[in-house]
């Protein structure tokens, strides 16, 4: 119909055509950066986390103080000075305080980080074997999510520690393990509504084993789905981790959590409030900015949203 | 409607069941029989001790003795301290938690239920700012922060309540219920808040304000009951929140109840103590999860079971 330049022609238009449309769209990451920006509580939130968290990380090898080690060349507890550079002044044990209180901080985050990739782990498994499977695994599997969710969490977690101890790697694996149930929920609705797609169907017409399918197919397409998730369970880990270090049940002396410090601050509060000021604005500004990204990045990548 | 209770009932059975059989598990993985005590024992004395208290028999049959145990309301003994049962423990810890609890439980509702009524119906008000900011502090400030200030402020700065040991007095209790409070209003306000402005803008409201009634009777009589119902739905996870709540509270301010107990007897490692009460609770929570459940069945005329 059309001689052969008239076809090049209109083949390069609509090659320019489509360039300009891929030009003018935008990506769901894209868009969802521009909502997350447009989220003004929740930028400044992660600016300050982020800043609460290089202190966390460099901040132990500035201070020129170990945070086991006491300084009894001034009276002990020492109020915020700049004596001997006890910024935050020192605890009872004459212990620097800025030093404790930035290792605390370390562990607050190490735990809530690792926790959470342990309740990644056997949420997304859980949900993903049971929303692929379906009928009588999922109903089973699923009614037992019910079951645990309608118990108080907290106390599995004091149930874990009396039993396994309070090591720092049991303790992670504690919080995740008791921190996977949204997360299993959520991937099991996802699951079911992937299963049905084409791609899934074409990789069981060539006979790929069914756990291949799930964790090479179906895993990888859950990702972002998982990682709103996870920023929302880190806060909820370093929360039950500093109740339990405040019980008493968690990270133990000379080692030290915001959980810990609050415990010990409370205890001297009378004569030493920095000590329980301190660690408690930490942990709270913490906790408050984390709540605040978490629902910021929900908002911003969650599709039903658009 | 008694069908469906009864299918609730038997649907709750399992729960209980799963939590009885992971401790009756965790008990079997403790370290450590309950009699191995720097004191020798005589072989014969053990093997008595053990024949009485079933040790020497098969797992299976220990598991029967052990649902038998608990079906007649026996939680054990405890590993800790001698001549104590679980049962006596929890007896003397469970007037001051429910003291404390039911107390903090009655006046959060009251308070929350208004304060979001107020909230709801005059938006941008003061009072509704302070639902709005009741609701964001207390769910990013945890509780053990708030606890140790407020004791730091009302007993030390100001010396107007009494600190250190606890009794069953409004001075004493004033702060733990307050605290509690504070935290069970913070997601209550919010919650009636929000369901109230919904049930306002409904078809039904409407109808209600073209007919001529005053907005009191409005929402007395219309308003009231649909606001309600999502606050009825809360009631479960706010008294699984309680608990745990309860936890904190009875550490910080010494109050010789249930979450003290259980918290001693978890640094202790007192199991069979730790485990009666993981239990006991879970049969509450469970108990109260149907009742709430019943009550919404009860409230909400558009289920039909």
């Amino acid at each position: 119909m059309f001689s052969k330049s008239k076809r090049q022609q209109l083949a390069q238009n609509l090659g320019g055509q489509l360039e300009a449309a891929v030009i003018e769209g935008r990506s769901p990451w894209k868009d969802a950066r521009i909502r997350f920006r447009r989220n003004h509580a929740a930028v400044v939130s992660l600016v300050l986390l982020v800043l609460i968290g290089l202190l966390v990380v460099i901040g132990p090898w500035i201070v020129p103080h170990s945070y086991d080690e006491a300084d009894w060349s001034v009276a002990a507890p020492l109020a915020p000075t700049f004596t001997n550079w006890h910024l935050f002044g020192t605890d009872d044990n004459a212990r620097d305080l800025l030093v404790r209180v930035l290792i605390g901080g370390r562990i607050s985050f190490m735990v809530g980080i690792l926790g959470t990739l342990v309740a990644v782990v056997i949420g997304v498994s859980w949900g993903a074997i049971s929303g692929f499977f379906g009928g009588k695994v999922d109903a089973l599997m699923m009614r037992f999510v019910d079951v645990m969710y309608a118990l108080p969490f907290m106390l599995f977690a004091i149930l874990l520690m009396t039993f396994f101890g309070r090591d720092l790697v049991l303790m992670f694996v504690a919080l995740g393990a008791i921190s996977w149930l949204d997360m299993a929920r959520i991937v099991r609705g996802q699951t079911l509504s992937l299963k049905s797609k084409e791609f899934v169907e074409a990789a069981r017409a060539i006979g790929v084993p069914r756990r291949a399918i799930i964790f090479r197919h179906i895993v990888p397409n859950l990702l972002g789905v998982v990682v709103i998730y996870a920023t929302v369970t880190i806060p909820n880990v370093i929360l039950t981790e500093s109740v339990l270090s405040f019980l008493g049940l968690g990270v133990q002396e000379p080692m030290t959590s915001w959980g810990v410090l609050v415990q010990d601050g409370a205890q001297h509060m009378d004569t030493a409030p920095w000590m329980l000021l301190i660690p408690a604005l930490f942990l709270s500004v913490t906790l408050y900015c984390a709540n605040y990204v978490g629902d910021g990045l929900r908002d911003a990548l969650d599709p039903k949203d658009r | 409607m008694l069908s469906y209770v009864i299918k609730r009932l038997f649907g709750a059975i399992p729960t209980i069941f799963v939590v009885v059989t992971v401790c009756f598990v965790m008990l079997q993985l403790a370290p450590g029989g309950p009699f191995d005590s720097e004191r020798k024992v005589s072989p014969e004395v053990l093997a008595n001790l053990q024949a009485k208290y079933h040790l020497n028999e098969p797992l299976y049959r220990q598991y029967g003795y052990y649902l038998n145990n608990l079906l007649h309301g026996d939680l054990g003994a405890s590993f800790r301290y001698a001549d104590w049962s679980v049962n006596a423990l929890v007896g003397n810890a469970l007037p001051y938690s429910l003291a404390v609890g039911g107390t903090a439980m009655v006046l959060s509702l009251v308070i929350g239920v208004l304060l979001g009524v107020i909230a709801a119906l005059k938006q941008n008000s003061i009072v509704d700012y302070f639902v709005m900011f009741l609701g964001n502090f207390g769910n990013a400030v945890p509780s053990f922060v708030i606890g140790p200030v407020l004791i730091l402020i009302f007993c030390l700065w100001i010396q107007l309540l009494p600190f250190g040991e606890f009794a069953l007095t409004p001075a004493y209790m004033a702060l733990p219920v307050a605290l509690l409070t504070l935290i069970n209003v913070a997601t209550l306000g919010r919650v009636m808040r929000g369901s109230l402005i919904e049930v306002l803008h409904s078809n039904f409201i409407r109808t209600a304000r073209a007919k001529g009634l005053p907005l009191r009777t409005i929402i007395a009589r219309h308003a009231m009951k649909p606001a309600l119902l999502p606050v009825v739905t809360l009631l479960g996870p706010l008294a699984i929140s309680s608990i745990a709540q309860a936890v904190v509270t009875e550490t910080m301010f010494a109050i010789p109840g249930v979450g003290r107990l259980l918290v001693n007897g978890a640094i202790n490692r007192d199991y069979t103590l730790v485990l009666g009460l993981v239990i006991l609770v879970a049969v509450i929570t469970v108990l109260f999860n149907l009742l709430v459940d019943i009550a919404y069945a009860l409230l909400d005329p558009r289920i039909r079971y």
